[in-house]
């Protein structure tokens, strides 16, 4: 079984909220990277998601563009976070991996030798922001040839005519948005959106996670029996840099968000 | 088209979910509204009262005789708004307006489709946002104050090369953002479908035209049709009623900068790398990672990594033949223009004049050249004279 659907599986039967961070992968270096994912590991986070920096990230907000670019100066590519992760692996990691990249980055590495070394090194999932639905057959098909990571799809709840569509091919977890984005900043468009979420919840066979820096009215509070985990983005990668990429100091960050989670006081 | 919009192997929808139901619904409007003649014939009277149109197929004898062979220019330059980049916009504003959207955003290279939009947003009374890399706005500066007297507010793009391709990112995440109540104006025949189809739609006017006009002044279909290609809006708009007649040779002009060799150019096609990028897949410059490659022209309006998917296809089919000219031979060529026609054209339309100058040396007086003059150059005069400064140095 996929380790990312195994990892999900346990939380439901503890009928625990799933911790997911983000970071891009490179920052401070490669080497110190691996450091920060496995100290995330015995934090107990249950799944990394992990960024690999792309020139046009044009679905991410100002942090995650900033780390992306700052990451490709110090030359991090593709192969080298197999590298990466290749290594963490034979050094015993076991944590669910996500691998959160553009399409142009897989397609330029080519879809077979992508599926390939997503299996050697040991990702569980991909999570491509510029693949909806209806293009993601070619790489479907390169990744279950080899089989390979699963594929972890974006649904949006305010869609209701997609979500079947989204939702019948889902594995893993899904990810929908935050509550307090852009134009859902009035009180009676949260409370729509609130609405959607529960709804989406309802009809999806698997895990719905919201993407939350955890620190606005956002929400996990509110939406806390909604959604079945939170992914911390933009605000833990934030964190991080506060903290100077200082590993011990991570770990104690994501024991506190996983007592907040568990809790469900925020 | 065969596969859902897809040009043989490019174009597609390659964004995030979120903004698939708006892709959805836009173009559920664009097809009602292709089929509504009330709504054809509202735009067929903007394009006639406010931008003036139709726009003169003018033959330009003096460069004809300097070059031995007859070149008519579509003077698109004339337009409203000094270039092509308004056909396009009235329609997709008016398609706005059919969808009930109050806002509307752009993305901006050399200023010319801001510019339109601006003015479109005004005229419809819509609140309007461009978008523009900081780099642009240096070089337009002229564009952008423009922008401002027509009451359009311009955020200045500080990200990546701070050009047209940092500008449409922007203009994406904004948009996936507002969706609920903004119009996303895309100027160039780029972008997720159904953008490049819509694009065409609007900009097919000029061949439309065109090609009506020279069959009345030569009774017969042109030997070649030209046109300069950023992203490919003026380009695919000239070509669009000629591709069907296998006898005319359709030409594409890129911009090679400071030469292909060089690296520093804005030449998608002549590398020949596919890829995605801003929510199509076509010919795109990258690196061997696939990170989208900085493109270098003098002209703001080719300034562009990608071109659009149509363009595309049309190359991998052979059917039309996509050439470069470096910014010395296009500066040259605005020059000549100037001397001989007294016609000062945008540095972008100078890129297929100065084509025009190449391939007239093979023809006759008896063949004939049309060529898509696709704007005016009073925004490039402070570039051309930095450029002659340059030069004299």
């Amino acid at each position: 079984m996929n380790r990312i659907e195994e990892r999900m599986a346990l939380l439901r039967q503890r009928q625990e909220k799933a911790l997911i961070t983000y970071m891009m992968a490179g920052l401070p270096d490669l080497r110190r990277s691996k450091e920060l994912m496995l100290a995330q590991e015995r934090a107990g986070v249950d799944v990394i998601e992990l960024g690999i920096p792309f020139s046009d990230p044009i679905a991410d907000g100002p942090a995650i563009q900033d780390a992306s670019y700052r990451s490709l100066c110090l030359g991090t590519n593709l192969k080298k976070v197999f590298g990466m992760l290749e290594e963490a692996r034979t050094e015993g990691s076991q944590i669910p991996v996500v691998f959160l990249l553009y399409y142009n980055t897989i397609l330029s590495f080519g879809l077979e030798p992508f599926a390939a070394s997503c299996k050697k090194a040991g990702v569980d999932g991909i999570f491509v922001p510029d693949l909806p639905f209806e293009e993601q057959g070619e790489l479907l098909n390169a990744l279950q040839k080899e089989d390979g990571p699963i594929f972890i799809s974006a649904v949006s709840p305010a869609a209701k005519d997609r979500m079947p569509l989204t939702l019948q091919a889902a594995r893993g977890f899904v990810c929908c948005g935050s509550l307090t984005d852009g134009a859902k900043a009035s009180e009676a468009s949260r409370k729509k959106a609130l609405q959607d979420l529960k709804a989406a919840k309802h009809a999806s066979p698997v895990p719905i996670i919201i993407e939350s820096d955890m620190q606005t009215a956002d929400a996990f509070a509110i939406a806390c029996d909604s959604v079945d985990g939170v992914l911390v983005g933009a605000g833990f990668l934030e964190e991080l840099e506060k903290n100077g990429y200082d590993a011990e100091a991570v770990e104690a960050h994501c024991r506190k968000l996983q007592k907040r989670i568990r809790s469900k006081s925020i | 088209m065969d596969r859902k919009g897809y040009y043989g192997a490019y174009g597609g929808q390659f964004v995030a979910e979120a903004l698939m139901q708006t892709l959805k619904e836009l173009e559920r409007v664009f097809e009602e509204a292709m089929a509504d003649p009330d709504f054809m014939e509202t735009y067929r009277q903007y394009l006639k009262q406010y931008v003036g149109r139709e726009t003169p197929l003018y033959y330009a004898s003096r460069l004809s005789k300097a070059c031995g062979t007859k070149i008519y220019l579509k003077r698109e330059d004339l337009n409203h708004t000094g270039a092509h980049k308004i056909n396009n916009v009235i329609g997709q504003i008016l398609l706005a307006k059919r969808m009930g959207k109050r806002k509307v955003i752009a993305e901006t290279g050399a200023g010319q489709h801001g510019v339109a939009t601006a003015t479109g947003a005004a005229l419809f009374d819509m609140e309007c946002t461009v978008f523009m890399g900081e780099e642009d706005m240096k070089r337009q500066a002229l564009n952008v104050k423009r922008m401002e007297m027509l009451g359009a507010a311009v955020v200045c793009v500080r990200s990546g090369s701070k050009t047209l391709k940092d500008a449409t990112n922007e203009a994406i995440r904004t948009w996936a953002k507002t969706a609920e109540d903004t119009f996303y104006v895309i100027g160039s025949a780029v972008g997720p479908h159904p953008y490049p189809k819509i694009v065409k739609e609007f900009q097919s006017v000029i061949s439309r035209e065109a090609k009506r006009q020279f069959y009345e002044q030569e009774k017969r279909l042109p030997d070649v049709v030209m046109a300069c290609v950023g992203g490919g809006s003026n380009a695919i708009g000239m070509f669009a009623d000629f591709i069907a007649e296998k006898g005319v040779e359709l030409i594409g002009v890129e911009a090679a900068g400071r030469g292909i060799a060089t690296g520093e150019h804005a030449a998608a096609m002549a590398e020949g790398l596919p890829g995605v990028l801003h929510g199509m897949k076509s010919y795109l410059l990258q690196d061997a990672d696939g990170n989208i490659r900085l493109a270098h022209s003098i002209s703001a309006g080719l300034d562009y990594p990608g071109v659009g998917p149509e363009h595309a296809c049309l190359k991998d089919a052979g059917r039309a033949a996509y050439v470069s000219v470096t910014d010395d031979e296009a500066m040259e060529a605005l020059l000549t223009l100037c001397r001989l026609e007294g016609i000062i054209p945008a540095i972008e339309s100078a890129h297929a004049i100065a084509y025009a100058m190449k391939r007239a040396a093979s023809m006759t007086m008896e063949q004939s050249m049309l060529v898509c003059l696709s704007g005016r150059g009073d925004k490039d005069v402070h570039t051309a004279a930095d450029y002659l400064a340059g030069k004299m140095a």
